[in-house]
């Protein structure tokens, strides 16, 4: 609780078929609260299908930064409690949390998920009835569970307010005033409601500057910042946002897109256009990756700059297309024949992908060598708030690759095969030797360009390291730690390759107990550290697969269980 | 055609079972129903990644009671040669193998592999259920999305500028002993083909035009309304060609205008009437062309 009894921060679950709205209705709430001032969080986690599948929205806002959705969610927002069944390992509700359901799905809520202790307020609504009646449509279900939850919880009502009618602007006239109906209806249902146990809302702490983004849609936004004008892709599940996005941008500001007709053309159109001398990427999953393997290792033996963003998901093969991981490690660092350097960059946050897009240009410029930049479902396709002028326009200049241009004035050989420096091919085991060295040469220029992210203390009895989203956990665990008398630090290496390994040792001398973080089952972070240097004695691993984002009570029980955080609340001073 | 026809010709088993996972509407469910039926319980199903991946279900909810091998996007008919090979070697002749597959999965990825077996003149059949687009990501464009159609990345702005590919142009340049469109919204038409494919060794293939509802923006009960419109309309002709050379118009409905089909659906709702007489255009000529074929062959006979 903040000084003026509001609470700091509130979470809210959505759950519902596809295609019901869910996730119009979790963004509404999203984006008035971030109108309203808030910090805000957003996972969205679908069913595989596309539409009759199951679909959830998790949605934390907060008076400060959020990086990830909350262990337990305050408030439960049903439209069908059968795909709650479904979603029983990603959404957790606390005990007293506020129920919103319909009074006419006849699924039991214990059995699909609802805890069995429940104590917190339970509505149950004729969303269809009053759908049908008001906006004119069963699919205004979602309107009327809107209406009906702001009006219990108060939510920010100006603000929203202000994003429905920004919202309805896409609609015609009749589709606008039923929606809107449809949300008057489910307000007076709960206006003259008379139950206590509806929690309280943050109030704002006025953040004006702040905008709601994902970590797909910042990526692609900041690659065009960059000067990327040429993408090439293939639909892959979670990094089709970024096709789409640069499909409709991209032409706008004179470049192009090109869906290609599978992984590997796509990887190669890529490499076609820097050899033009433009600043271009792909996007692709892990599946898509592996396609692409051989023509990143092209692209570092003929030198030129590639950039590959893959958002990591549940392997291998097809696994989980929708569901969080981080487990293409390995593939990023080794994953093509011969020796085959590359940069490669994780993403910590939303923001992040904003911040090492840009730097991936750069860096595969200067190279002329592919970068890899890793992303994660859960941080591509999750929102989060940032600052609005995060990722400034595109302006006029447009950079591109001039020392790999190709052109009728300009002669340049570039080539797979082993060669010298004029591009002329070689077969001899000397060179290949001295060009070998070359490679990794250019690579490790890029050595400490990009900073890992450090927290906490920084020396103490505890560090945790990690890459990629298990950074907002780790966070979250050192202020856990330090709540409990623990001193704790930790860092977030966000430059995977080169490793800058007098950094790490640095680092590593400043804790007693060390633990590498991370979110799949071999534990491919911890094996390549190990690998790169020498680990303190008390190093331990926590790292389980992916499926669903980090849990705080998850790190706290193995801090817990390993000694290394005292367990429950340190008792209270008189 | 009376029920009594359609109840005879359409086997009554049923080997894709309630509570599979596909949208309301789904094209692409049925056609796997009604092409199970005629194959029967002795079928391996191949499946490339596609709508299909999800719709048969997670246990223990699975829809499907014949064994189903999920592959890689690019690979359905190269593991469907080696499966019938397998089968060969031990002599299991009467298995049957097909591929099942999306339009992504058949005219896009998976074409090297197609073309690498039906030059090999695998014996196997694939059928290609085609929703003209990746519907299972989020409806992005393939090369079977139709000239004008709106997907995610062709937007309404600047919509699919090319025409779908003739897949079965394609793999009758194959010189396979079979190839055939066939649509969900002529299910006797259909079951035929599938019998005429079985009664024939060698790579047989099977276009199936599957309508998505969520995919081209029209009602969930107008599936087959839309399937018939597209026959009806010449948009996509029922026809069939073996050895890549004797072409036959298995159904000539009456006719109906291109527009009608066009007009029931959201993702070409950025039209106008000239660019819809462009595709009408488009589609008489592809139809002529048809027409000279088939007369073709038919005086060679």
């Amino acid at each position: 609780m903040s000084p003026s009894g509001s609470p700091s921060q509130l979470s809210i679950g959505v759950v519902g078929s596809g295609g019901d709205g869910v996730v119009l209705l979790g963004e509404l709430l999203a984006r008035s609260a971030v109108l309203a001032g808030l910090h805000c969080y957003m996972d969205k986690v679908f069913g595989p299908q596309i539409r009759g599948g199951e679909s959830s929205v998790s949605l934390r806002i907060s008076q400060s930064q959020v990086l990830r959705s909350a262990d337990e969610l305050d408030v439960l927002l049903v439209l069908q409690w059968s795909d709650l069944a479904r979603f029983h390992d990603v959404l957790s509700i606390a005990p007293d949390a506020l129920v919103i359901c319909s009074s006419e799905d006849d699924g039991d809520p214990q059995a699909c998920g609802l805890p069995i202790g429940h104590r917190g307020p339970l509505l149950s609504l004729p969303l269809k009835q009053l759908a049908l009646d008001h906006g004119r449509s069963k699919q205004a279900r979602n309107m009327v569970l809107l209406g009906a939850a702001s009006g219990l919880l108060d939510w920010y009502p100006q603000q929203l307010r202000a994003i429905l009618e920004r919202r309805m602007q896409r609609y015609d006239e009749r589709s606008r005033e039923n929606n809107l109906a449809a949300v008057a209806a489910g307000r007076d249902a709960v206006a003259s409601w008379q139950g206590s146990g509806i929690p309280a809302l943050p109030t704002s702490n006025g953040n004006a500057d702040l905008e709601l983004a994902s970590g797909n849609e910042l990526l692609s936004r900041a690659a065009i910042a960059s000067g990327c004008r040429f993408m090439a892709g293939y639909p892959i599940t979670p990094a089709s946002e970024i096709l789409e996005y640069m499909t409709r941008r991209l032409p706008q500001l004179g470049g192009t897109c090109i869906q290609a007709e599978d992984e590997i053309a796509a990887a190669c159109l890529t490499i076609g256009a820097a050899l033009g001398g433009v600043r271009s990427m792909s996007a692709t999953s892990g599946p898509g990756m592996t396609l692409k393997s051989e023509s990143i290792a092209l692209s570092g033996m003929a030198g030129l700059p590639m950039v590959v963003v893959d958002v990591q998901r549940c392997g291998p093969s097809t696994g989980i297309p929708t569901r969080t991981e981080q487990a293409d490690l390995n593939l990023a660092l080794y994953g093509a024949h011969g020796d085959s350097p590359r940069i490669v960059l994780a993403a910590a946050h939303q923001a992040d992908c904003a911040d090492l897009a840009t730097q991936a240009f750069e860096l595969a410029g200067e190279a002329s060598a592919p970068v890899i930049l890793l992303s994660e479902q859960q941080i591509a396709q999750g929102l989060a708030t940032v600052p609005r002028d995060l990722v400034p326009e595109p302006n006029g200049s447009v950079p591109g690759w001039p020392d790999t241009a190709i052109g009728a004035d300009r002669q340049v050989q570039l080539t797979g095969l082993e060669h010298d420096d004029s591009g002329r091919p070689l077969s001899d085991a000397a060179s290949h030797q001295a060009n070998s060295l070359l490679r990794n040469a250019r690579v490790n220029r890029a050595l400490s360009r990009v900073p890992a992210l450090y927290e906490g203390a920084a020396e103490g009895e505890l560090g945790l390291l990690c890459f990629g989203s298990s950074y907002s956990i780790c966070r979250e665990a050192i202020e856990l730690a330090g709540s409990r008398g623990v001193t704790a630090g930790m860092m977030c290496i966000r430059m995977l390759s080169p490793l800058d390994q007098a950094e790490l040792r640095d680092w590593l001398r400043g804790y007693r107990h060390v633990v590498i973080v991370e979110m799949n089952y071999s534990g491919q972070l911890h094996d390549y550290l190990r690998s790169r240097l020498q680990l303190p004695e008390l190093t331990m691993s926590l790292r389980r697969s992916g499926g669903r984002p980090w849990r705080l009570a998850e790190v706290e029980d193995f801090l817990v269980r390993h000694g290394l955080l005292p367990a429950g609340p340190p008792e209270l001073q008189p | 055609m009376s029920q009594t026809i359609i109840k005879d010709r359409i086997p009554e088993n049923e080997l894709l079972m309630g509570g599979h996972l596909a949208c309301p509407g789904c094209g692409g469910a049925l056609a796997m129903r009604l092409v199970l039926k005629e194959l029967g319980p002795k079928t391996i199903v191949v499946l490339p990644a596609c709508c299909w991946s999800i719709i048969a279900g997670p246990y223990p909810q699975s829809s499907l009671k014949v064994p189903l091998y999920h592959t890689a996007f690019e690979t359905g008919a190269a593991v469907a040669s080696g499966i019938r090979a397998a089968l060969d070697i031990q002599g299991q002749h009467d298995t049957n193998v097909i591929v099942w597959a999306g339009d992504g999965g058949t005219f896009d990825i998976g074409l090297q592999a197609l073309s690498g077996a039906a030059e090999r003149n695998e014996d196997f059949i694939y059928c290609c259920y085609d929703n003209e687009a990746y519907m299972n990501t989020g409806i992005q464009r393939s090369s079977a999305t139709p000239w004008g159609a709106w997907t995610t990345t062709t937007p309404s702005k600047h919509p699919q500028a090319t025409d779908k590919k003739d897949i079965l142009a394609i793999m009758a340049a194959h010189r396979i002993p079979y190839a055939a469109t066939a649509s969900v919204s002529y299910p006797v038409d259909l079951v035929d083909k599938v019998k005429k494919a079985m009664s024939i060794r060698g790579t047989r293939f099977l276009h199936i035009l599957a309508p998505c509802p969520p995919g081209w923006k029209f009602e969930d009960e107008r599936a087959i309304d839309m399937g018939r419109m597209a026959v009806q309309s010449r948009v996509f002709p029922l026809v069939e060609v073996e050895h890549g050379t004797d072409w036959r118009f298995t159904m000539d409905p009456e006719h109906v205008p291109v527009q009608d089909y066009i007009r029931a659906q959201g993702r070409f709702r950025h039209l106008t009437d000239e660019q819809i007489g462009h595709i009408s255009d488009a589609v008489d000529y592809r139809y002529e062309h048809l027409r000279d074929l088939a007369e073709r062959s038919q005086a060679k006979v």
